[in-house]
């Protein structure tokens, strides 16, 4: 019974102390983290009642105890997993790909060493420097060459990269136009047009 | 939700049979530890108990074994089809340290054999059987070592990883971190898995002689296991260490970006661990003459960790990764100004080692109240074999979990940045698809060890009986 009262109480206080604190106070927590702290404080008051809860004899029958054992298994699992799915997710890149498989394959042709785009270029973690780093080209790509297409801009990049050489960076892309076939480009467009 | 990718693909396959590959050699590395730990222990103290538990365990590796055997040439065939790029590098790059896996891998189980059939004859001469004992589990993590010198090389290969030397190779930055977090964790693994078995005897025992044999060994699983815990952090942050060493882009991705949710995570399930074990000593403690006087400690330890792992949990934000936008206003979903410091690196270092001192407190107390009072074994609540019960649910699905994590840190390579993942499917999988997924191996794993638990343990005792 006491348990229940704290267990309210801390939070009736996780809720409420927000409200009276100002925005400049610099101790104000979000609602997602309100939200973590009272699944915690949930959590807090469920160990001390078992702490307090009577004591369990053996069980009279194997099934029972093998029963019980499973349940523990799957509730256990089962809360660790669900808990995992409400966390924070990012999209998978899976997902944006599973329709756009031209994308899939233009992402396997970049980092593909016959092709070599990763040497010179990275994507997220991974690639070389000596080209500017392509996480977000598709943005980039936008105010780039005022007048030309986010596509119009990444297709002159592939053809003729000498067309407009990114600062600070040497003009020595060499152009893919007749390295690789059409339908390669095509797929490597496609994977650029995906890095926003 | 999270299942979008479909269903049944390579690296789904893979996967799976990896980590059942893992799981089973975890058991059949530590497990024997523990069992000639054990040995040793009857020959020293002459209980005789331990005699009992050392052989019934023993009974169960040799199952497991091939199940191990099963699964690692699964994944062989797997990775020889499917990725046939990476596995012509990797046997060509290792060819020499396969060899002598092989080589190894073949004295290993041939010891094994000769560990359990001689069991009986050298009764007489104990030392000589530890020596085999001790022989084979020497063996096994050789064994172990060498292929952890091939699973780190691909996330920390030396420079020029063609050229290489096969020695830099195998040790590479991340060797030694390796080997210590997976040597110590599977002794923890192997304490809880004999924890497990013991509670499920224990539970479905009639007679009070068997009872108290089983809490028994159920007390001493989880208290090897407990043993090995309490040091694996220090294990794993020499291990991450080593890694952030390496390269700082790895360190990015696994703590601030897209991995960063996935740690928050592991907290959870390692704060379930140690409060697990806390409550086990808790629970079982009454059950020691005098032991009720020491609870008042208990719940302190159990306020202690709570308050810990409130600090370890306490995320930078709420953001799944460093480009995500936030859908509301991001002072709803980062860290208060005035509150930043809970959510870095000394506060979580702190936190943790907090968590580990009091679990080794209480733990001391528990010796302690043994010490001075009578046991009654048997008559332990129902609720600590079932928490004995809970701790290997959790041990297996935090190993089932950080394995991708420690695959998946590589990001788009398969060698970093030597062998680029060409696959479609080299993405980091959300964290909710990533926990179902290791669920589904975890419970794959326990249907299996029940079966092999069942043959060994319950069939074979039923005879023995009648
Ligand atoms: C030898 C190194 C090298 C290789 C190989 C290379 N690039 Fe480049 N790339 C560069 C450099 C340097 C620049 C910046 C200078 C310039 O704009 O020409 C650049 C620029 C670009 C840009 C424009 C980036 C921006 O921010 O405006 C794109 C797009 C691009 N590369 C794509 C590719 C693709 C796709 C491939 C593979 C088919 C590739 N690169 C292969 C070196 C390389």
């Amino acid at each position: 019974m006491r348990i229940i009262l704290i267990v309210v109480a801390v939070i009736a206080a996780i809720w409420v102390a927000p409200v009276l604190i100002s925005e400049d106070s610099g101790l104000k927590f979000g609602v997602s983290y309100r939200v973590l702290f009272t699944l915690f404080v949930l959590f807090a008051g469920f160990l001390f009642y078992l702490l307090r809860a009577p004591e369990w004899k053996p069980f009279k029958s194997t099934p029972r105890a093998v029963g019980s054992v499973g349940l523990v298994f799957v509730a256990v699992i089962g809360a660790i997993v669900l808990l995992a799915n409400v966390s924070p997710q990012f999209a998978s890149e899976g997902q944006a790909s599973t329709g756009a498989s031209s994308g899939e394959r233009g992402k396997a042709a970049f980092f593909d060493p016959g092709v070599g785009c990763f040497l010179c270029h990275t994507v997220a973690t991974s690639g070389g420097t000596r080209g500017p780093d392509l996480t977000h080209v598709a943005t980039v790509a936008a105010n780039r060459r005022p007048g030309l297409s986010v596509e119009d801009y990444l297709k002159e990049s592939l053809f003729s990269p000498g067309a407009y050489v990114v600062a600070t960076f040497d003009n020595i892309m060499p152009p893919f136009g007749d390295r690789l076939s059409p339908e390669q480009l095509k797929d490597i467009l496609a994977y650029l047009m995906s890095l926003r | 939700m999270p299942p979008d990718v479909p269903l049944i693909n390579d690296r789904l396959v893979l996967w799976v049979v990896a980590e059942l590959h893992l799981l089973f050699a975890a058991f059949v590395l530590g497990a024997p530890i523990f069992i000639v730990i054990c040995e040793y222990l009857g020959l020293k103290t002459r209980d005789e108990r331990y005699e009992r538990l050392a052989k019934e365990t023993m009974k169960i590796v040799a199952i497991a074994y091939s199940l191990t055997a099963l699964f690692g040439g699964a994944m062989t065939f797997v990775l020889v089809g499917k990725y046939q790029e990476f596995s012509n590098f990797i046997f060509q790059r290792f060819y020499p340290i396969f060899g002598l896996y092989a080589l190894l891998l073949l004295a290993e189980s041939g010891l094994m054999y000769v560990y359990w059939y001689t069991w009986d004859a050298l009764a007489g001469r104990k030392r000589w059987h530890i020596s085999i004992g001790v022989l084979l589990n020497v063996l096994g993590t050789l064994v172990m070592f060498l292929m952890n010198g091939v699973g780190s090389f691909m996330l920390t290969p030396p420079d020029s990883p063609a050229t290489a030397t096969v020695w830099q190779s195998l040790n590479n930055a991340t060797w030694t971190g390796l080997n210590l977090h997976r040597f110590v964790a599977n002794i923890s693994f192997g304490g809880f898995m004999v924890a497990l078995f013991a509670a499920l005897m224990f539970l479905t025992s009639k007679k009070e002689d068997d009872r108290a044999f089983y809490d028994w060994m159920g007390y001493i699983g989880n208290f090897i296991g407990v043993a090995a815990l309490v040091v694996l952090p220090v294990a794993g942050y020499i291990y991450t260490k080593e890694i952030f060493a390496y390269d700082a882009t790895i360190s990015t991705l696994l703590m601030a970006d897209k991995l960063a949710w996935f740690f928050v995570m592991q907290g959870i399930l390692v704060g379930f661990l140690f409060l697990g074990a806390v409550y086990y000593m808790w629970l079982s403690i009454q059950r020691i003459e005098g032991g009720a006087r020491f609870r008042t400690y208990i719940r302190g330890a159990i306020w202690a960790c709570l308050v810990g792992l409130a600090v370890w949990l306490v995320p930078q934000s709420f953001l799944p990764s460093l480009t995500a936008e936030p859908s509301g206003p991001i002072s709803e979903v980062t860290i208060p100004e005035k509150t930043i410091f809970l959510g870095l690196m000394p506060a979580k270092g702190l936190a943790v080692s907090a968590i580990v001192v009091v679990t080794a407190f209480v733990y001391f107390l528990y010796r302690q109240a043994i010490a001075t009072g009578k046991m009654a074994w048997g008559r332990i609540d129902v609720k600590a074999q079932l928490v004995l019960t809970f701790l290997p649910a959790v041990a297996v699905f935090t190993m089932a979990f950080m394995g991708p994590i420690r695959e998946m840190a590589r990001g788009q390579w398969h060698i970093f940045q030597f062998m680029p993942d060409k696959t479609p499917y080299s993405f980091i999988t959300p964290l909710g698809y990533t926990a179902i997924v290791a669920g589904a191996i975890t419970i794959i794993f326990f249907l299996l060890m029940g079966a092999i638990f069942w043959l060994g343990f319950k069939v074979g005792h039923q005879k023995e009986t009648t």
